[in-house]
């Protein structure tokens, strides 16, 4: 008893400490100005993984090998294709409407 | 004065609560057979690429309408078949569900092209079909969970001969102009996809890692500080070990969808009634039929008007919402889910309790649709 009321009492503190720190975080981390440092650090992330992987599939292809990218587009090309096949064979089945399967053409180009 | 047995009891107490604390501490660290994940049996019963419906296996239905289970795109679907004793799929098989768990599967580079059509008319329309004919059912009732609630949104309001006249909703997003951080990064930095996707096009998971940790920093060490205190709690130390589990194992976001789903943010189209999929344009107001809306007090991902932003959204709907005091997980997961949230859903779907909710619907002034 007098050790659950301890393990409480110490636990109430802390959270009593951390809503104390947490709260002015919270604001500041929605603040704009910690939003738009966010927006820019993850572009920087991005343009640099970019960049390194041009750099490595350059000297991948100097060599003749396939980069990753390359092994992706493939990926890319087969799961389009996966996705016409599943469109067009939606269509030629032409379910009865209201059944949940019915839908219609879909027109515009989704290729990857 | 304490006698000798007395002393002898309570020094026994120390003893066991200190092994049981270092017992639960190491098997935490090791991670090793903690926690039972996903002991449900479930069944594949229809698959399109990698997504998956599957079906809880029950001998034993008793509630005539199957229910379909949309998950978010975001997170991994078994945080509805977390622990045994902490499983909503346990939980409605147990009370005599059909119940359906549509499985979008991990999103990786084959997914970049996916867009809101792609999930709504090649996934959720025919899974609704599958459930139907595998259940024999006429109408399905679906339940959406945070992102899975705006898919079924979109799917309702641009086919009005979908047969699902019932539609649970768990903490979603309607409104997202409510969404403080969501709206700051999309209307005033100018958050595009582009600054979020990876070099494969889709958002990656520690994106959403990362601005979950950041909305909440001090977030961790408070759980981490009851963990402690609890450590002797054997049970505890399981669910924290598989909630954490889970909240650590996102999957990427499709980048197409994003690029599809980022304005309407911006622009707050969904409150607006304002979209298409495959061409044809949503119509919100001509969604009839039964909504629940659960919404969490305290969440700090789909805050409390947000999701409460349906009644606007579905004028035509009887919708009805449960206000629940936790956080935006625990909805369905521990306590609260068993005694509130599952109850609730249950009720709402056999049609028991229903004079019992009006009361306190119009108690709690809500306002109830035609």
């Amino acid at each position: 008893m007098g050790r659950t009321l301890m393990a409480s009492l110490w636990l109430q503190a802390f959270k009593r400490a951390e809503r104390a720190v947490g709260d002015p975080l919270e604001r500041l981390a929605q603040s704009p100005a910690a939003i738009e440092a966010m927006i820019r650090t993850a572009a920087l992330r991005r343009d640099v993984e970019l960049r390194a992987e041009r750099v490595l599939r350059f000297y991948l292809h100097l060599f003749n090998m396939p980069a990753l990218t390359d092994v992706r587009r493939l990926s890319q090309q087969v799961a389009h294709l996966e996705r016409r096949v599943r469109e067009i064979s939606r269509e030629a089945d032409t379910p009865p409407p209201g059944d949940g399967l019915h839908r219609e053409t879909r027109r515009r180009d989704r290729s990857a | 004065v304490i006698g000798p047995l007395e002393l002898g009891g309570r020094a026994g107490d120390v003893v066991a609560n200190v092994a049981a604390r270092a017992r639960n501490g190491v098997d935490y660290v090791r991670g090793a057979d903690i926690c039972d994940l996903c002991s449900t049996p479930l069944d594949d019963v229809w698959t399109s690429g990698k997504v998956r419906l599957r079906r809880v296996r029950n001998d034993n239905v008793t509630v005539k309408k199957p229910l379909l289970i949309v998950h978010s795109l975001i997170s991994k679907p078994y945080i509805f078949d977390l622990l045994p004793g902490n499983s909503v799929l346990e939980w409605l098989r147990d009370h005599g569900h059909d119940a359906y768990l549509l499985d979008w599967g991990d999103t990786d580079e084959t997914d970049v092209a996916n867009d809101l059509a792609t999930y709504v008319d090649d996934y959720l329309r025919p899974a609704v079909g599958a459930v139907r004919k595998v259940s024999g059912a006429s109408e399905v009732a679906l339940l959406g969970y945070c992102f899975g609630g705006v898919l079924a949104l979109y799917a309702l309001a641009t086919d009005d001969r979908l047969p699902v006249r019932d539609v649970a909703l768990v903490a979603t997003p309607v409104d997202f102009q409510a969404i403080p951080a969501l709206c700051r990064a999309t209307v005033r930095s100018g958050l595009e996809t582009g600054h979020m996707t990876d070099t494969t096009g889709n958002i990656p998971a520690d994106v959403f890692r990362w601005a979950f940790r950041v909305l909440r920093p001090t977030n961790d060490l408070a759980a981490f500080a009851t963990l402690l205190d609890r450590l002797h709690d054997r049970e505890y130390v399981r669910n924290h070990h598989a909630l954490n589990r889970w909240t650590d194992d996102q999957i990427p976001f499709p980048g197409a969808l994003a690029r599809e789903m980022l304005p309407v943010a911006r622009e707050n189209a969904l409150l607006a009634g304002v979209g298409q999929v495959s061409g044809r344009p949503v119509n919100f107001e001509a969604v009839k039929g039964r909504v629940l809306a659960f919404m969490a007090m305290r969440d700090h991902l789909v805050p409390h008007p947000s999701a409460k932003a349906i009644i606007r959204l579905l004028p035509s709907a009887d919708v009805e919402t449960v206000e629940i005091d936790s956080g935006h997980v625990a909805l369905f997961i521990g306590g609260r889910a068993k005694t509130e949230t599952l109850p609730a859903l249950h009720e709402w779907l056999t049609g028991d309790g229903k004079q019992a909710r009006e009361e306190k619907r119009d108690g709690r002034a809500t306002a109830p649709h035609p």
